[in-house]
């Protein structure tokens, strides 16, 4: 992107509420804050090669606790930001840690297994998280006495949450800990064997992957006002992934983008209720099947087809 | 000065003898030549050595220090350092990214003090890159070095290897098999590459199928069959040793007693 265009890019997202009808603005909300636990994954998916389907649920521990902080405890929500993050990140590493170690197939198993106790935990605690009732009246975040209850007000709470999200993220990929976790993703053994500490980086990127989507929860719980046990199942967990994966390998903007396309495109497909997921589901196999390394390759001019690795797969002895 | 000291290391895959008793002693500042047939146990006997696999019996001390039991990453950083002998290289990295992530061990800094700019984390980022060129440099590789680590050709990716196991600062270098797939001016550059790192200070120990290339380089050679050592001494008599020409050359129906 040429610098002036991306120079615009911020200029262009403030000035977005004064032109926009409510309800574009409303699913741009939905695309920022969803933008969070998409990136978040991306530590976890784009750089260490491990795919989660927990996602979902650790949205859903950060949207608990400050909707549980606010309502039951009476805290202000500025002050159940933080709270929010580390009980998810406490959460994420207390189930997750001892599994992200595991490769392949067998993380994805155990993710769906963390995402099982959550929803399940969230349902039957019943005294706790008030089970199937959900819990509501969930107040507006009200910074210096001004209320952001409503979804113009709230668009810029979002949209600093994401840029802030984006740039720390952008950061963090570009530090070392960036060069751990595709080293890892790369050839495990190999990272192993230049000393990089391979299980603190891979706890540390599911922790990371947590404190996003806790972020971001507690974003869901403040706009929406209401959380129940059935927002943060299977399906955000499976949206947030494809989100991610679609999205570009490796590439933040990537990531922004399918959520964007794929958020406006579950949105505006609404009408066809259940009949949506049909399409969407096409939309999905032909990304997959057509830009397997992310929807923004569309855009580069020079599409570089992989040559094959060399002596990728073969064993230690 | 012993470098490295293994006593009686043996090692059984499901009651098949991998190692069997093998003492390994290598002084500071040796280049030895390990060779030995397919099978012979010289690529597990680096595994063993790297912490990759543990022995069952036997013990290993390098500098004096016990390593045996020990991780694969902790063992790096007390210097033993290895390269695969199929290429391991981070494919989906750059040339430099490859080498910078080993050049990074035992730099100051944090990937927090990275993401904030603390001066302890970029003065520990800037010396690794500076490290990281060094050795690019050392290997010829300095011009190659922002293309992806999988789109090099196959001699490339083996000196990048070698590179990124410099990177490390070894003390000891395990080099196993690196002529592997070379064309004879590739090798002979190896062999210049592998001369250039020993006289810069740093101990070897290669493991090698070419017994020329092997007793073109190293005074000492240690020979292994069936996961025995057969041989052990300057190159000349190992080479002439005759169970290690049996080894070599011997029928299937000398295999028992080059065992015994």
């Amino acid at each position: 992107m040429p610098i002036l265009a991306r120079a615009a890019v911020l200029p262009a997202l403030l000035l977005l509420p004064m032109l926009l009808p409510q309800y574009v603005l409303h699913v741009l909300v939905f695309i920022l804050i969803y933008t969070l636990p998409v990136i978040g994954l991306g530590f976890l998916t784009g750089f260490t090669g491990r795919v989660s389907l927990a996602q979902g649920a650790l949205f859903g521990v950060g949207a608990y606790t400050t909707a549980l902080l606010t309502t039951r405890l009476g805290w202000s929500p500025v002050a159940a930001l933080l709270p929010a993050v580390l009980v998810t990140v406490a959460v994420a590493i207390a189930i997750g840690g001892a599994v992200v170690r595991l490769a392949g197939l067998y993380f994805v198993m155990a993710t769906i297994g963390i995402q099982q106790i959550v929803g399940i935990t969230l349902m039957n605690w019943i005294d706790l998280t008030a089970g199937p009732q959900g819990v509501r009246s969930i107040p507006p975040v009200a910074l210096a006495g001004w209320e952001l209850d409503s979804t113009r007000n709230f668009y810029f709470l979002a949209l600093l949450f994401a840029v802030i999200s984006y740039v720390l993220a952008k950061r963090i990929i570009a530090s070392r800990l960036g060069l751990y976790l595709r080293a890892l993703s790369d050839d495990q053994l190999a990272a192993d064997a230049v000393a990089v500490k391979v299980t603190r980086a891979k706890v540390t990127a599911l922790a990371l992957s947590a404190a996003w989507a806790g972020a971001g929860g507690f974003l869901y719980a403040h706009y929406v006002r209401y959380v129940h046990p059935d927002m943060f199942g299977l399906e955000p967990s499976v949206l947030f992934l494809v989100m991610s994966m679609f999205g570009g390998y490796r590439s933040l903007e990537g990531m922004i983008f399918a959520t964007a396309v794929l958020e406006s495109a579950t949105e505006y497909l609404r009408p066809f209720g259940e009949y949506r997921m049909i399409a969407y589901g096409v939309i999905l196999l032909a990304g997959m099947m057509f830009f397997p390394k992310g929807i923004l390759t569309l855009f580069e001019r020079k599409a570089r087809a992989p040559r094959k690795a060399v002596g990728a797969a073969e064993g230690v002895a | 000065m012993k470098l490295l000291q293994a006593s009686r290391v043996s090692l059984s895959f499901k009651g098949v003898r991998a190692l069997d008793k093998v003492d390994l002693s290598i002084d500071q500042g040796e280049l030895v030549g390990i060779i030995g047939p397919n099978g012979s146990g010289k690529s597990t006997l680096f595994n063993v050595l790297s912490g990759i696999y543990r022995c069952d019996v036997g013990t290993i001390e390098l500098a004096a220090a016990r390593i045996d039991g020990l991780a694969p990453s902790q063992i790096v950083e007390r210097g033993l350092v290895r390269t695969f002998q199929n290429k391991r290289l981070f494919g989906s990295m750059s040339v430099l990214e490859n080498v910078l992530v080993a050049a990074l061990k035992a730099k100051s800094g944090s990937p927090l003090g990275d993401v904030f700019g603390f001066s302890g984390s970029r003065r520990g980022m800037a010396e690794a890159l500076e490290l990281a060129q060094h050795c690019l440099g050392r290997v010829n590789l300095s011009a190659l070095a922002s293309v992806q680590a999988r789109e090099l050709p196959y001699g490339a990716q083996n000196r990048l290897e070698i590179a990124r196991a410099l990177a490390l600062e070894p003390r000891l270098l395990l080099l196993d098999e690196p002529a592997a797939g070379l064309n004879p001016a590739e090798r002979e550059e190896l062999r210049g590459l592998i001369e250039k790192v020993h006289a810069g200070g740093v101990t070897i120990a290669l493991v090698e199928h070419d017994v020329r290339m092997v007793t073109g380089l190293c005074r000492r050679v240690i020979a292994l069959d069936h996961g025995v050592k057969i041989a052990d001494g300057p190159s000349e008599d190992v080479i002439r040793n005759p169970q290690v020409l049996e080894a070599y050359f011997g029928g299937a129906t000398s295999e028992e007693t080059s065992h015994a």
